[in-house]
Formats: structure tokens, C-alpha cells, sequence
């Protein structure tokens, strides 16, 4: 809990300085977030002039009701397998990458770890386009790889594989942030532990069990909220790889920006309908919401059973 | 205690967000509700001052060089007058146009089709397509009154421009693409012509197969070459009452998975057969490369990419053909649309630099220049184009008809085997999608169907 | 030859392995970048016979990179700037507890990310106040003193005796003088990673470059490339050109700074 303490400043220079921060965060954060509740309620459009007004509940009840169930849970499925494909996926490769690059049995740790993190520099839309190319199922080097061992994939371009490379493409490319996150949580273990442990003969698994693993959980705990809410929210792998049209890859936060943008939506698109984009936009809310409290309620059992 | 403030200044900052939301929504402005009350008036002499037109197109190099051609020669004669064309790819057009739009960032518009996919008397619970939005949203200059109108064919006046009575853009001609491009070297080595019907399709796919020649490619990575060209067209060589079959679906007096339609579902299956492997990763703009290098002997397009061909190899011998469909052993029949729209943004700086455009454009001396580099079929009467290409199609051209895509809309949010076309052969498997049999597919998108009629009631 | 050699090699492949999965398509991409489109067409998985830079050339002046570098440039410097200054001007008296309401503001800006998300709304305003397809309505979107930085800063200040701040003041040195003299200057190295994490998403943005950005003058480079692959589809080289040229100045950046930009979000991390 956070103290009071008598400043050494005026505090009106303080105030001052916070302003603009603070300004920008309620008008461009706070207030947006709650407004898309109440533009759920809209028929509101994406182009200026076009006259808009409350509807009630109709969003709501073209989402529940006046559209393919099938697709709906489709969509709701593979947000699901999406976001636990990132996350278990992300965070057990990035803990045995931490652990490799912390540990002094390796040597050119420095060159590996900026290997690792060169993906976050790149950004998602040269990731997108770097892996659309090398999975090129036309020639490319990973189909001829797999072709030699007589497979064939349409990767990207196939229902049934498509959502899978996506999640490895988001996995590439946000793991450098997990093995920092890992990293600092490793460098934080006091070494006075492990040589007390040494003294003791702790072998490796045992160190790794009894030392490492729990001074390291709160940083786990820390990545996994972060991928569990990030996989979520993330489309744009998605839409720079199979496009916002493919029902095979489409997820909650994917189909917000389709109706509200039309970004990479066919030629055929309607004009943007953010009223019913924000009711997506709710939907997702309530779907973040409840998995991250799921997934507390199962830590705080786990812990609890501890 | 802090965290319990937090959250109550949080419910009471959200509480005030709703009251203000409950006000009434702001009422629209006149000319958004009452869309083209006041058409402009006929052009006055537009100042001289140096003026610079923004228009927006799609990619598509044949029309961007058209379009380059005739700004070129209107700045020719109005010098004062220059252009910036912007363009993106046709998949990325909508969000341009509603960007633009919004930003009010444009003066010439072109779109895509023409006001042509309105909802008909028998359809409910059907998506407000784009155009209707714009109109309605203003966006569109009303040009009712204006006399080069009379310059044009009212047939596309009124069929493709009009709304409620009042005109709102100029379509620049027909295309057709129902069908699909065929290398004439390829056929003539192997002794093959046209085919008129679906036993001579057969045949000659097949033939090309078992010589190692895959028969046909196709945009499949940009999805509507293979949907909106080749479903399409397929349904229209096959159904002479395009508009019936359409009622009938949505009355439940035809179904997708009834015995007429298994037979198209099954020449589907044969087409799919034919396409080169791994289409679905062939960008629409990769396709004619393949063509012309002979990686394909025929490319599902429409007619509007020839000068695509020619840009590749002036010498190619190529040639067009509708798909076959043996309706009643009649010949098929190009069918199609009214291509590129050209619209002027009712709230740009220089509209009477526009409506001069416009006014530029509905001479003909003009216009058959720019038709012909288009490919279109023109729409101007007395107006032939100089395209060899669109010339020698006159005789698949006698009873030209509007396609399958532009008779059927589906009901909103109906599930994704029934929607656009309704045969969305991309889900078959060998397409790269889950479905094994074109039965099961055909069953599908009937439940789907069904379902998304019952919940449009 | 210890006990620990199988494990040593167990290490090892997994490096391995990782190394390939990551710097394999990079090279990939730059083979291909460097072949001539028959070359590439004949075998697209094939290596590169020659080294062809034709593509650069052609790709540059076709993707009109140079048009919008400099936008890229000025979106990079403004928008980081900013953002790092409120961050810095937000974190001090929240790290130190000077305010009162100190507390609430900071769950402001932690509580946004648990709030629904706010493009729409965002889209509207910016519509609504003209600010749509303008430079500042585009920045406007991307500057914040949350985030990151906020919290990496909240941490560090912590570890500044307070001792410097009531000198100061005893001093009578101002409070917008001393940040600038004494506080930014003790803070650097945690500014310098900040900054370059700050900088390496502003100019990697593309989302809000699709959604707010219409007139081509405004475009940031990745929407130079965004619309390239959607207009030259047909040339894989080129495009692979285009996105090396656009990856490249955060890529040199990045070999220089790497040590310090791991190193300080880790240090960082290690005392939060």
C-alpha cells in the first residue's frame, strides 16, 4: 500500500506534469473502453454522415440469434484453442529457453538471447510476410522439406493447418518478450540459494524443483496473464497471414476489426459497421474477463492444495 | 480501501458516459436524410486556378492505365487541371472508399460494380450493401439534372446508376466472366476448339490431364476469382432461370442439395479436379504470369484482364469461352455485370472540375478511347470498342445477362457453407478445406441455408 | 569431461534448433530478396546463383519507400518522446508518493488493460473532431504515459535516494529544472531501453496506420509496405526487397543496442 509522503515539489508543478498523461489516458483510454458498451447499443457506422441511432438490443440479438451458431462457436473455439496454444506453448518453450540462456554451461548466451528478442524488432507485419514466404506451399523450402518425407501442406492456405501456423507465427514472434520476462525472474534468484543447496547436494532436478521453479512462479504467473490477455486481443497475425475472411482462423478479436474496419475484408464488404463491431468488442471483454479469472481461480486452488 | 474507491469512481465516471449516451442520437443532416433532394446544377465555367483531382481506384493495371490515359488527356485540355490516383488492392478497396469518404479526402470515386446487388422483392433480413450506405450518408453528388446524361444508354442509367429515381454516377461498361481464358497454341497442339458443351469441357480437361498439362488455374489466394468468377459463372451456364432458382431457394421450392442442383455440384467436383494443385495460394495478380507461361492451359477470369495478357506477351494467342452448361443444348452466353462506377464525392472542393470530368467523359470522342483500353463492353450508344479481344466475343455476347452473384444475397450472418454464392467449393478438401464429398458439402449448405432463412424471419 | 556433458548437448540442440527456427526464414527472405524473378520462379526454394540488388532499386522506387521514411521517422521521434516524457513525469511522483490520489491514477492506467478495447470509440472521436487522416490524429493514438515504461520507471525511481529531491528543493531549484538536470540525467539507462522499446513499436504500428491513415503523404513505411504486396503480388523478390529495406534501420539499430535493451529490461525487471 502506497504511503503519502510530504512532497519536496509544489504540488500544482506536480499535477502539471502528470497532466498530459493523464489527460490522454481518460479521453483515449477510459473513456473509449466504456463507450463501446454504450456503442454496442448503436447502429453506428464508420463513415461520417450517415445518420445513426440506439437500437436497443439488436446487436445483441443478431449476435446470438441471426447468425450461423455453428460459425459462432467455430469462432469462439478457435479464439479458445488460439489463446491456450500461445499461452502453454509461449511460456514452456520460453522457461527452458530462459533456463538455457541463464545457465553458465552455455556460452555465447548474449548472441542467442538477441536471436530470440530480433522477431519483436521486426515487427508482425515482416513476420506476417517473412513466413508466408518460407511456408510457401508452392515449392517452398518447408514444402519441399516435408516433401521429401512424402507430406504435402497448404500451411496458411488450409482449413485444417491454418490456425496452427498462425499460433506458431505469434509464438515466434512474442517469445522474446517471455524469455526477458523469464530472464529477469531467473537473475533475481539470489545465488546464496543454489550454493546453499549445493552445499546441502541438491542435484540439478531437485534445484530446479525446490528452487528455481517456485522463486520463478510469480514471473510464470506474471507471463502467462500477459500471453492468456495478449493471444486474445492479438489479430494481426492472423489477418496478415490467412486474411480477415477465412472462417478457419477467424477469432473474437479478428471478427471486432472485420465488421468495424473492413480491413482485408473482400471486395465485396458492406460499409464499416462499428455498432456491431463493438458488440463483438463486449463479447471478447467478457471472454477475457472470464478467463483470466478462471485461470486465478485454478492458480489460487493449486496454491491453496499446496 | 483505495482499490474500492477506484472502482466506484470507475462505475460512477461509466454511469455518466451512459447518461450522456442516452441522449437522443444527433439527428441526421438534411441531405443524409432526405439522400439527393437538390441534384447540382448544370456546370458553370470552372475557374482556372491550378487544381489537383484526387480519385481512388483498385488495383488492376489495365484500368490504371486507362484511367492514367484519360486524366492525361483531360489535363491536355483543361492545363490547369492535374490528378492524384491512389490505388490499393481490390480485397483492400472497401476500407479505402469508407476511409476516404469519412475523411472527405477524395472528388472521383470509382467502384466496382454498379448499383446492381439490391435486395430483391422475395429477399428479408439482408445486409444494406455499401452503395445504398454512401447514398444514403450523402456521399455520393446527385447528377440528375445534368445534360451529358443524355449522351449515355438510359439502359444503364437507370439500371445501374439510379436510385430511388435519382442518378448518381456513370458506368463505364459491361464485363463478362463466367468463363474463363484459353491458351490457342496449347489447343491447337492437341487438337482441341472451344467447347460448346460439358462433354467437350470434359474431354478436354481430361485429355490435358492425362498429358501432364494441368487444365486450369485461378486466383484462389485472393478467394473471389474462384468465387465470384468461376462459382458464378458455373451456376449461370448451368440454371437458364437464374432468377428463379434464386426465389426458389429462398421460397424452399429448390434446394441446394435437391437432384438439379447434385448435378451441378457434381461438374463442380470435375472442375475442382482440373485446377492446378495448391490454387489456393495463387494470387489473382501470379495468375496470368502462370498462364502465359504455359502453366495452365486455360485461367478462370474475366474478360477485363486480357489487356493483362497482352502487357505479358503481345504475341500470346489466347481466346475466351463462357463455361458450357448445355441448358436446353443452347450455346452458353457470356453473363456479367456493369463494371467500374465512376461517382463524385458530394462534398469535394471542385465539383464543377468534376462534373467537367464527367462531362469530358460522356463525349465520345473521349469515351471510346478509354472504353476500348478498359476491355469493357461499351455503354454508350453508337460507341464501338477497338479491342480485337471484346470484338471477337460478339457472338457469345447475343443474349448477355446479369450473373449468378449479382441474382442471389444471402441473409445476414447466415453460416459460412451457404454464404456469398452458395457453392463454396473452397471448403472441399481437396481445396484446401475440411470437406470430403461435394454431397456433404451440398448438405451443409442447405442446413445452413435453411437455418439462416429461418432466423431472417 | 563432466557430468554435466549430456546435458550440455541436450542444451545445445535445443539452441540449435531455436537458432534454425529463427534466423532461417531472415535468410530465407534475403535469398530471396537477391534472386531474379526467373531465377526464383525456376526453383523458389533454390539458393541464390547470383547476387542481384536490382530488386532493392526497383522495389524502393516502387513502394515509394522514400516518400514515407521520413514519415516514419517523425512519427518514430515524436510519438517516443512524448511517451517517454509523460511516462517519466507520471512515474516521479507516483514512485515517490507525493500525491494523495497518487494511487488512483496509477490503477487508471494499469486498469485499461482489463477494460474493453477502445478502437472504436477511439476511431469516432478522432473522426468526430477532424482529426481522421491527420498526422496528429494518427500520433494522437499512439502517445501514452502507461505501459512499460510507466512501470519500469515507477521501479527505478525507487532506487534514487529521495535525498536528491530535498536538496533541491532546499536549493530552491524548480521542479521541471531538477527533472531535467538531475532526475532524466540519473534515470538513463532505464530511459535508453525504454526508448528504444518505445521507438521499435511506433515504427513497427500498422493497425492504426490502416485505420487512421487514407492520403499516401501521411503513410508510415509499413503501410508503404502493406499497399506494396497488396499491388505487386506477383514478385516475390521485390516484395521480400521492399521488407528487408523497411526491417533494416531497426535491424542495424538493433545490432548495436541489443546488449543494452535486453540487458536493461532484464536489470530492470529484476528490481520490480
Amino acid at each position: 500500500m502506497q504511503q503519502t509522503v510530504k512532497a519536496s515539489f509544489p504540488k500544482w508543478a506536480l499535477l502539471l506534469g502528470i497532466l498530459p498523461a493523464l489527460f490522454l489516458q481518460i479521453t483515449m483510454g477510459i473513456i473509449p473502453s466504456i463507450t463501446t458498451f454504450i456503442l454496442s447499443f448503436t447502429d453506428i457506422s464508420g463513415v461520417k454522415g450517415v445518420p445513426w441511432k440506439f437500437i436497443g438490443l439488436a446487436n445483441y440479438k443478431e449476435f446470438f440469434f441471426q447468425q450461423s451458431t455453428r460459425d459462432l462457436l467455430a469462432v469462439l473455439r478457435n479464439s479458445l484453442v488460439f489463446c491456450i496454444g500461445v499461452t502453454v506453448i509461449q511460456n514452456l518453450i520460453a522457461l527452458f529457453i530462459a533456463l538455457a540462456l541463464n545457465s553458465k554451461l552455455v556460452k555465447g548466451r548474449g548472441f542467442y538471447r538477441s536471436v530470440i528478442f530480433l522477431p519483436v524488432v521486426l515487427g508482425v507485419l515482416v513476420t506476417s510476410y517473412v513466413w508466408l514466404n518460407t511456408l510457401n506451399p508452392m515449392e517452398g523450402p518447408v514444402a519441399k522439406l516435408i516433401g521429401l518425407f512424402g507430406l504435402n501442406s497448404g500451411f496458411f492456405t488450409s482449413a485444417s493447418s491454418a490456425l496452427a501456423w498462425c499460433i506458431f507465427t505469434q509464438i515466434w514472434m512474442a517469445m522474446g518478450y517471455s524469455m526477458v520476462i523469464n530472464l529477469a525472474g531467473l537473475q533475481s534468484i539470489p545465488n546464496e540459494l543454489y550454493e546453499a543447496g549445493e552445499i546441502d547436494g541438491t542435484t540439478g532436478m531437485q534445484k530446479f524443483k525446490y528452487i528455481t521453479f517456485p522463486l520463478l512462479w510469480p514471473t510464470i504467473n506474471v507471463n502467462i496473464m500477459l500471453a492468456i490477455i495478449g493471444s486474445l486481443q492479438s489479430y494481426q497475425v492472423i489477418l496478415f497471414t490467412t486474411g480477415g475472411r477465412n472462417m478457419a482462423t477467424q477469432t473474437l478479436s479478428a471478427r471486432v476489426v472485420f465488421f468495424a474496419f473492413n480491413i482485408n475484408s473482400g471486395s465485396g464488404a458492406g460499409a464499416m459497421r462499428q455498432g456491431y463491431g463493438a458488440t463483438w468488442a463486449m463479447i471478447l471483454f467478457i471472454f477475457i474477463f472470464a478467463a483470466t479469472l478462471i485461470y486465478q481461480r485454478a492458480v489460487k486452488r493449486r496454491e491453496e492444495i499446496q | 480501501m483505495k482499490r474500492l474507491l477506484a472502482i466506484l469512481t470507475i462505475l460512477a465516471l461509466m454511469l455518466g458516459m451512459a447518461a450522456c449516451g442516452a441522449e437522443p442520437a444527433p439527428s441526421p443532416s438534411p441531405s443524409a436524410s432526405q439522400p439527393g433532394t437538390s441534384s447540382h446544377a448544370p456546370s458553370a465555367e470552372p475557374s482556372a486556378d491550378p487544381v489537383t483531382l484526387k480519385l481512388i481506384t483498385w488495383v488492376q493495371q489495365t484500368n490504371e492505365t486507362a484511367i492514367a490515359n484519360l486524366n492525361a488527356a483531360f489535363s491536355a485540355k483543361y492545363p490547369n487541371v492535374d490528378f492524384v490516383v491512389d490505388t490499393v488492392g481490390a480485397n483492400d478497396y472497401p476500407t479505402l472508399l469508407n476511409t476516404r469518404i469519412s475523411a472527405g479526402d477524395v472528388d472521383l470515386i470509382t467502384n466496382l460494380s454498379a448499383f446492381d446487388t439490391y435486395p430483391q422483392d422475395f429477399t428479408r433480413g439482408v445486409e444494406k450493401p455499401a452503395w445504398e450506405t454512401f447514398i444514403l450518408a450523402g456521399a455520393y453528388l446527385d447528377i440528375t439534372d445534368q445534360p451529358f446524361l443524355a449522351n449515355w444508354d438510359q439502359g444503364m442509367i437507370k439500371n445501374a446508376v439510379s436510385y430511388k429515381g435519382k442518378v448518381y454516377g456513370l458506368d463505364m461498361g459491361g464485363v463478362a466472366y463466367n468463363g474463363m481464358f484459353y491458351n490457342k497454341t496449347i489447343f491447337e497442339e492437341n487438337g482441341y476448339k472451344e467447347p460448346g458443351t460439358w462433354a467437350e469441357f470434359e474431354e478436354i480437361c481430361n485429355g490435358l490431364l492425362a498429358k501432364g498439362i494441368y487444365p486450369i488455374t485461378v486466383g484462389g489466394a485472393d478467394a473471389w476469382p474462384l468465387t465470384s468468377v468461376g462459382v458464378s459463372g458455373m451456376v449461370g451456364a448451368f440454371e437458364e432461370d437464374l432468377d428463379g432458382y434464386a426465389k426458389g431457394l429462398w421460397e424452399g421450392t429448390r434446394k441446394l442439395n435437391d437432384d438439379r442442383s447434385m448435378i451441378l455440384w457434381g461438374r463442380f467436383e470435375q472442375l475442382v479436379s482440373w485446377l492446378e494443385p495448391n490454387v489456393m495460394s495463387i494470387a489473382y495478380g501470379d495468375c496470368p504470369g502462370r498462364f502465359v507461361t504455359g502453366k495452365a492451359a486455360m485461367m478462370i477470369d474475366g474478360t477485363w484482364n486480357a489487356g493483362a495478357i497482352e502487357d505479358l506477351d503481345p504475341n500470346f494467342k489466347y481466346g475466351y469461352f463462357p463455361f458450357p452448361g448445355d441448358v436446353d443444348g443452347k450455346p452458353s452466353q457470356l453473363q456479367g455485370k456493369y463494371d467500374m462506377q465512376f461517382n463524385i464525392y458530394a462534398d469535394s472542393p471542385n465539383l464543377d472540375w468534376c462534373l467537367k470530368y464527367f462531362e469530358f467523359l460522356s463525349q465520345k470522342e473521349n469515351y471510346e478511347p478509354f472504353v476500348s483500353a478498359l476491355g469493357f463492353f461499351p455503354t454508350m450508344p453508337g460507341v464501338t470498342s477497338s479491342s480485337e479481344f471484346v470484338n471477337s466475343l460478339a457472338d457469345k455476347n447475343v443474349r448477355f445477362k446479369p450473373s449468378w452473384e449479382k441474382h442471389i444475397i444471402a441473409p445476414k450472418g447466415v453460416g459460412q457453407y451457404a454464404a456469398g454464392q452458395l457453392f463454396n467449393i473452397n471448403h472441399l478438401k481437396a481445396l484446401g478445406g475440411t470437406v470430403d464429398t461435394v454431397k456433404e458439402l451440398a448438405d451443409l449448405a442447405q442446413a445452413d441455408w435453411d437455418a439462416g432463412l429461418a432466423a431472417a424471419q | 569431461m563432466s557430468r554435466n556433458f549430456p546435458l550440455k548437448v541436450l542444451i545445445y540442440t535445443f539452441i540449435a534448433i531455436l537458432m534454425i527456427v529463427y534466423l532461417f526464414p531472415l535468410f530465407y527472405a534475403l535469398n530471396t530478396s537477391v534472386r531474379t524473378k526467373l531465377d526464383y520462379m525456376s526453383n523458389p526454394s533454390g539458393l541464390a546463383k547470383s547476387i542481384h540488388l536490382e530488386n532493392y532499386v526497383e522495389a524502393f522506387k516502387k513502394a515509394n519507400l522514400s516518400a514515407y521514411v521520413g514519415n516514419s521517422i517523425f512519427y518514430m521521434a515524436v510519438c517516443t518522446t512524448a511517451s517517454i516524457l509523460m511516462a517519466i513525469f507520471l512515474a516521479f511522483p507516483l514512485s515517490r508518493g507525493y500525491l494523495k490520489i497518487g494511487g488512483f491514477i496509477l490503477g487508471l492506467f494499469l486498469i485499461s488493460m482489463f477494460l474493453p478495447d477502445g478502437t472504436i470509440p477511439q476511431f469516432q472521436i478522432l473522426l468526430r473532431l477532424g482529426l481522421y487522416d491527420t498526422r496528429l490524429g494518427y500520433m494522437i493514438g499512439m502517445i501514452g504515459g502507461g505501459g512499460t515504461p510507466l512501470l519500469m520507471f515507477y521501479v527505478y525511481i525507487k532506487g534514487i535516494p529521495r535525498d536528491f529531491d530535498e536538496a533541491a528543493s532546499i536549493d530552491g531549484c524548480g521542479y521541471f529544472k531538477y527533472m531535467f538536470r538531475i532526475m532524466i540525467p540519473l534515470m538513463k539507462p532505464a530511459i535508453a531501453s525504454m526508448t528504444i522499446i518505445t521507438a521499435i513499436g511506433i515504427w513497427n504500428d500498422i493497425i492504426r496506420a490502416i485505420i487512421y491513415l487514407s492520403n499516401k503523404k501521411l503513410y508510415p513505411i509499413t503501410r508503404g509496405l502493406y499497399v506494396f504486396r497488396g499491388q505487386y503480388q506477383v514478385d516475390m523478390t521485390q516484395q521480400m526487397a521492399a521488407l528487408i529495406m523497411v526491417a533494416a534501420p531497426l535491424i542495424i539499430m538493433y545490432a548495436f543496442l541489443q546488449r543494452y535493451i535486453i540487458d536493461g529490461v532484464v536489470a530492470g525487471g529484476i528490481k520490480a
